[in-house]
């Protein structure tokens, strides 16, 4: 049942997010610099590198509209679709590279980029924000993606273990 | 090419078609909830409450050490205030008591009485938004509680925002720094930020108009301030209650630059908030007898 322990681990993230991580991280980081926590997106990319591109797009939707509902924004949706997309465009990347520590990293690290980037685009399609993108690259989107880069190498080892585990069983049952 | 064959690009202009599809139907109108989200939102909620209240007493435990150098100064002061306080009481129990008489006198009515009289209602904070696009946080009052959109909610130091959205049991609170009156949501009646009128504290005839927050400088920007305004640098802002909306006398910051503004006709005034927005533990909404 290895989807169930996804789904909780996800979940618990998701509930880390906006609360017990708002206070870890200094104040100073949420003012000056603003870091945005995220790291269901973290396990998302992860599960496109290590799983397939499928199940990352699934959870990402799922998890993305939860907090689409959760959290207030305009709209229903972006969260979502940003989510879902990165994560499936990890899983593109699954089995074509090869995938050691470094390529994770960098692949997360665009995985990021990419889902703050279509956040701000679907924000400015909108008209919601007006704000700079260069701006928010250097204050916002640099600084959060080395925050979630760190989480990614922090839990690099377990849960890439754990979601290898996952894709035998699955490629085995397939089989 | 082969990563994204016919069949596969297709599904994925469906599903772009479909999300832009959603994000316009539910675009502006987020509000009032429909009841599968107001479950999903207090059943979320209700966790999130278990979390944050922890974590944030352990932190402040660790920032009560950090403080307790300056505790001895800050005690001082206090006491200060505290026989000041007493005597500021006694001057406004007999103020009150004078206006109502006069009230009587002029013949009020029940509601013009009950205009000022404030309900500050104390909430805790439960979780952050995590995205920080949408500067939002989340209180534990909601619809039952008596909470309504567009309350204001203000910290022990001054307002930090207003209530955007309420489910049944939690509501959903939109900080000062997300306020941005050139963004079109403020066009759509009920959503997106809202200017908040406000005046200088001791100098009521002074206007202006808080309309977005400038996140370069962590400072709100008060436009349409008249050229013969005797706001000046130093001054305490304050919302004036001219917007029907918000109660007025809430303190909101001080007043560090005042420039002309951009067409040369009205000036703008920059304004050091004297909340803090980060590692919030409880605000409290204040209710205007009249939103109900």
């Amino acid at each position: 049942m290895n989807h169930k322990w996804l789904t909780a681990l996800l979940f618990g993230l998701f509930l880390l997010e906006g609360t017990v991580l708002q206070w870890i991280i200094p104040a100073s980081w949420q003012s000056r610099v603003m870091i945005a926590p995220h790291f269901v997106l973290v396990v998302v990319l992860y599960i496109g590198l290590y799983v397939n591109r499928h199940t990352a797009l699934v959870y990402g939707l799922a998890f993305g509209m939860l907090h689409d509902f959760i959290y207030y924004s305009p709209m229903l949706g972006p969260v979502s679709f940003s989510m879902g997309l990165t994560g499936y465009l990890a899983g593109l990347l699954h089995g074509r590279v090869y995938s050691s520590i470094v390529v994770s990293m960098l692949a997360i690290a665009a995985g990021n980029l990419a889902f703050e980037t279509i956040m701000y685009g679907l924000y400015r399609l909108f008209r919601v924000s007006h704000l700079d993108l260069s701006w928010l690259f250097v204050h916002q989107m640099l600084p959060s993606m080395l925050i979630n880069l760190l989480f990614a190498l922090a839990v690099y080892v377990p849960v890439r273990k754990r979601l290898e585990e996952m894709q035998a069983s699955r490629t085995a049952t397939e089989e | 090419m082969k990563f994204l064959g016919n069949k596969r690009l297709l599904i994925l202009m469906a599903g772009l078609i479909c999300f832009i599809v959603v994000m316009g139907l539910t675009f502006g109108n987020r509000q009032h909830m429909t009841w599968p989200e107001k479950f999903v939102k207090d059943t979320i909620a209700f966790t999130q409450g278990l979390l944050y209240k922890p974590a944030a007493y352990i932190a402040g435990f660790f920032e009560d050490m950090r403080s307790i150098r300056t505790l001895y100064e800050e005690n001082q002061v206090l006491k200060q205030t505290l026989t000041r306080y007493a005597r500021d009481t006694t001057k406004l129990n007999d103020l009150e008591k004078q206006n109502k008489r006069l009230q009587e006198a002029l013949g009020f009515t029940e509601r013009q009485k009950q205009m000022n009289n404030y309900r500050f209602r104390i909430a805790e904070v439960i979780a952050y938004n995590p995205d920080r696009l949408n500067h939002t946080i989340q209180i534990n009052l909601g619809e039952q509680d008596g909470i309504r959109p567009n309350m204001a909610v203000m910290s022990v130091k001054g307002l930090v925002g207003r209530v955007v959205q309420v489910s049944s049991f939690y509501s959903t609170v939109q900080l000062l720094t997300g306020i941005d009156d050139t963004s079109f949501m403020s066009d759509s009646a009920a959503l997106g930020s809202k200017a908040i009128a406000v005046t200088v504290k001791d100098k009521e005839e002074s206007f202006g108009v808080i309309e977005k927050y400038d996140p370069e400088q962590a400072a709100l920007i008060v436009t349409k301030i008249d050229p013969n305004d005797q706001m000046a640098v130093g001054d305490t802002i304050i919302t004036s209650g001219r917007g029907l909306l918000f109660p007025s006398g809430i303190e909101i910051g001080k007043v560090v630059e005042k420039e002309v503004g951009e067409f040369g006709i009205t000036f703008k005034a920059t304004v050091e908030p004297f909340a803090s927005f980060n590692h919030l533990r409880e605000v409290f909404v204040v209710e205007v007898p009249e939103l109900r």
